[in-house]
């Protein structure tokens, strides 16, 4: 069994300094605590990356090491990360060190990093490849699933009630790996391999004798030709496993890329958009430092025309004063200066009248009067308003900042979203993925036509055994018996597997119903799960019927259930970590899955945040099994440090 | 006769103000600012007066090429006998009144001309 002892991380993730967990020696669920983006996902992560040396990301996909780097330390020109694992398997400790380290000075790629790995077990450290089979042994990548997993990985198990999905096989195979089913199958293919070689012996023993040296002969051949075909079998099962691995990888990957394809089309819109709105910014700036150039002359317009106003009223005045003092000369004088006449009569009665009391005494100047001269300077101004479209392009240039801050904003996200992607590879991959699966089908037929002949080949072989069988001499029939007694042990091989599989699999369904209805908050209607060939699981009704339509939270129970009961059935037994699997489920469910965590697995580590579920309501429910506490405490946005809740 | 200038000039804290003012980006270039200035201290009603301590930034003659401003000015502040030095005192003035709204309001150009 394998049991985690201590985790210990530095510049891994969030976590700059080195951060350490240490887990009790006890049964019962170890909670971390952390707010989003505080690095749980990175904890989970740092167990993988110590076991296989991989990063997963979101959809399962791996994650470029060059990205895992604490991005703060990064910034500073610090790269790397290393994860330490201590834990136990049975009854030895062991001491996993992975590191991974910048091969140059500014790395930019995986390329640019170097890992190193160290397995200590007790005090001696492994050679490379006996630590590489030790780890495959402690903890095989294939089933690594069962033991570390987050909401998304358990959405994956819907797959297993649909037949023919390729994820599903996929998962199902996985199961059986974990319930080690694959010995079993390993001994009949023994098994089958021994009898072959014993009908061949048996063959070449006819073959020497005279009486059954024709028959010998042409069985020998016989099975040579479909040893021959087996083995072409063989090779093009290898094959097409790899090219199917292939198949799945390109898969994955344009999965994943086909969110990248439409970020990166966004990303580049959104380029356009800026450079156009940069573009309009620039020659709208323009505009408004050509009308600011003009805007002095609507500053003075009103002053002007105040001013403009008050020099017409003030030579109005002189104007008017001007005239008087004709009028008083020329009533003075008796002559107009002006028609040079004489005034008499009723026209200087007229103009006496016309005249106020005190004339004026000034005679008339003759010069250009000052206002006239003021009106005259102030006519020089060329009046012009163009303040409404000042207004207008002042709003059009704020409207294109902030436009250009906005889009800025998104081709930031939108870069940050991109940052594991790899143009590159999307376009060899693309290229790849119609090969690939040419390739296949060319395989595929391949298979059926030498699974066809080889069949051909084993009736015949099947015929000449019983001409063989009726004419064989008695030492002849030793060998022929030891070869059936093999293929009978094959066969007692083959149901056995098959006994072992149902066996597997009602224990499977019996203790995923168990764990399903203690988590389950309708235990009134449902009864348990039903298993099928591939471990889908189905609700079963009261009633006996299936439960076709089942919620988004019933499918993550039922995955937990599952989970659980794989591990209580597997011969290899670890700790389950967990990170943020309440996402779909509701308070009671919650609740629920809570209580039932500690018998899913003798350790288990949940990685939480406090919405899902408070420290409170955790120790309320797991009571005495909740066995340790740590909080994941924000130092800064890219900084967590790990802290031990008391 | 005091004799006028024949040129404008702006004081130390001026020339700070007209580089915080060109910063933003509104006008094309200095004289187009100090012109939106000395019209707003016209504006404003700011009396006749010197500024002293100004160190020479325009030619007077590239500064109002059409003679208007001078015309105005005469007409504006009658009893003024040196109108290129009253053009300074107003740029002067002007300019820091516009950094004092612009530093306590957050307004664009269209607002400052209300």
């Amino acid at each position: 069994m394998l049991r985690l002892k201590r985790l210990e991380v530095e510049g891994f993730g969030p976590f700059a300094e080195p951060q350490v967990l240490e887990f009790r020696d006890a049964a019962g669920v170890t909670v971390v605590y952390g707010e989003n983006m505080r690095g749980k996902t990175s904890l989970l992560n740092a167990i993988r990356y110590a076991f296989f040396g991989t990063v997963l990301g979101r959809g399962s996909r791996v994650r470029r090491l060059h990205t895992i780097s604490n991005r703060d330390l990064a910034s500073e020109g610090q790269f790397g990360f290393s994860v330490s694992l201590t834990f136990d398997y049975d009854g030895q400790e062991y001491e996993l060190v992975r590191e991974c380290k910048p091969t140059v000075k500014a790395p930019s790629n995986d390329e640019d990093y170097a890992q190193t790995v160290m397995l200590r077990r007790g005090t001696s450290t492994l050679g490379p490849q006996e630590r590489e089979r030790a780890l495959q042994q402690i903890f095989p990548k294939e089933v690594s699933r069962f033991f570390l997993f987050d909401g998304e990985l358990l959405q994956e198990y819907e797959e297993l009630l649909i037949n023919e999905s390729e994820a599903g096989h996929r998962i199902s195979e996985a199961i059986e790996r974990i319930l080690g089913v694959p010995i079993l199958k390993r001994g009949r293919t023994h098994l089958t391999q021994l009898s072959e070689e014993a009908d061949k012996h048996a063959a070449k023993e006819a073959s020497k004798r005279q009486e059954t040296q024709a028959i010998g002969t042409a069985l020998q051949q016989a099975t040579e030709q479909k040893e021959a075909h087996q083995k072409e079998i063989a090779r093009l099962q290898t094959q097409l496993q790899e090219l199917n691995a292939q198949r799945t990888e390109v898969e994955q990957y344009l999965q994943s890329v086909q969110k990248y394809a439409s970020i990166l089309h966004e990303r580049d819109e959104a380029g356009a958009r800026l450079e156009e709105a940069a573009k309009d910014e620039r020659l709208c700036r323009g505009d408004l430092q050509k009308a600011m150039g003009e805007a002095w002359r609507s500053l003075l317009r009103e002053p002007v025309r105040a001013a403009r106003s008050a020099a017409q009223a003030d030579a109005q005045k002189e104007l008017d004063a001007f005239l008087l003092s004709l009028r008083a000369k020329a009533v003075a004088d008796g002559h107009c200066g002006t028609c040079d006449q004489d005034v008499r009569g009723a026209i200087l009665d007229r103009l006496k009248a016309s005249l106020p009391e005190q004339a004026p005494a000034t005679a008339p100047s003759g010069r250009v009067s000052a206002a006239m001269s003021r009106l005259a300077d102030l006519n020089k101004f060329t009046e012009a308003d163009n303040t409404g479209e000042i207004r207008l392009l002042w709003k059009r240039l704020r409207d294109l900042e902030l436009e250009q801050v906005t889009l800025k904003d998104r081709i930031s996200d939108l870069n940050a979203a991109l940052a594991d992607s790899d143009p590159e590879t999307l376009r060899r991959s693309k290229a790849s993925y119609a090969e690939v699966l040419e390739k296949i089908s060319v395989v595929k037929r391949a298979i059926e036509d030498e699974g066809k002949k080889a069949e051909e080949k084993d009736q015949n072989i099947q015929r000449l055994k019983k001409k063989l069988d009726s004419s064989g001499t008695s030492d002849l029939r030793a060998t022929q018996l030891r070869a059936k007694m093999l293929r009978d042990a094959s066969e007692v091989f083959g149901a056995a597997v098959d006994r072992y599989k149902a066996n597997l699999r009602a224990r499977v369904e019996e203790t995923s119903s168990k764990l399903f209805l203690s988590m389950t908050t309708e235990k009134q209607d449902f009864s348990g799960l039903t298993i099928n060939e591939n471990y889908g699981l189905t609700i079963r009704h009261r009633d006996g019927r299936a439960e076709e339509a089942r919620s988004a939270g019933a499918e993550h129970v039922v995955a937990l259930a599952l989970m659980g009961a794989l591990q209580n059935n597997a011969p290899l037994r670890g700790p389950i970590v967990m990170d943020s699997p309440f996402g779909r489920l509701d308070e009671s469910h919650t609740a629920n899955v809570i209580h039932t965590l500690p018998q899913m697995a003798e350790q288990v580590v949940l990685l939480v945040y406090e919405a899902e579920v408070g420290k409170a309501k955790m120790r309320d429910v797991l009571k005495d099994r909740l066995v340790r506490e740590y909080q994941l405490e924000r130092v800064s946005a890219r900084r967590t440090n790990v802290r031990e809740v008391k | 006769m005091e004799r006028d200038r024949e040129s404008v000039g702006l004081t130390p804290e001026t020339q700070a103000i007209l580089a915080e003012l060109e910063e933003r980006g509104w006008f094309l270039e200095g004289q187009d600012v100090a012109r939106f200035c000395m019209a707003y201290a016209i504006r404003a009603k700011v009396p006749e007066g010197a500024t002293g301590g100004t160190e020479t930034r325009w030619a007077a003659g590239n500064f109002d090429k059409t003679g208007e401003i001078r015309a105005l000015l005469a007409a504006m502040y009658p009893g003024c006998t040196t109108p290129v030095r009253m053009m300074e005192h107003l740029v002067n003035e002007g300019l820091r009144m516009v950094a004092g709204r612009l530093r306590s309001e957050a307004i664009g150009p269209a607002e400052i001309m209300d």
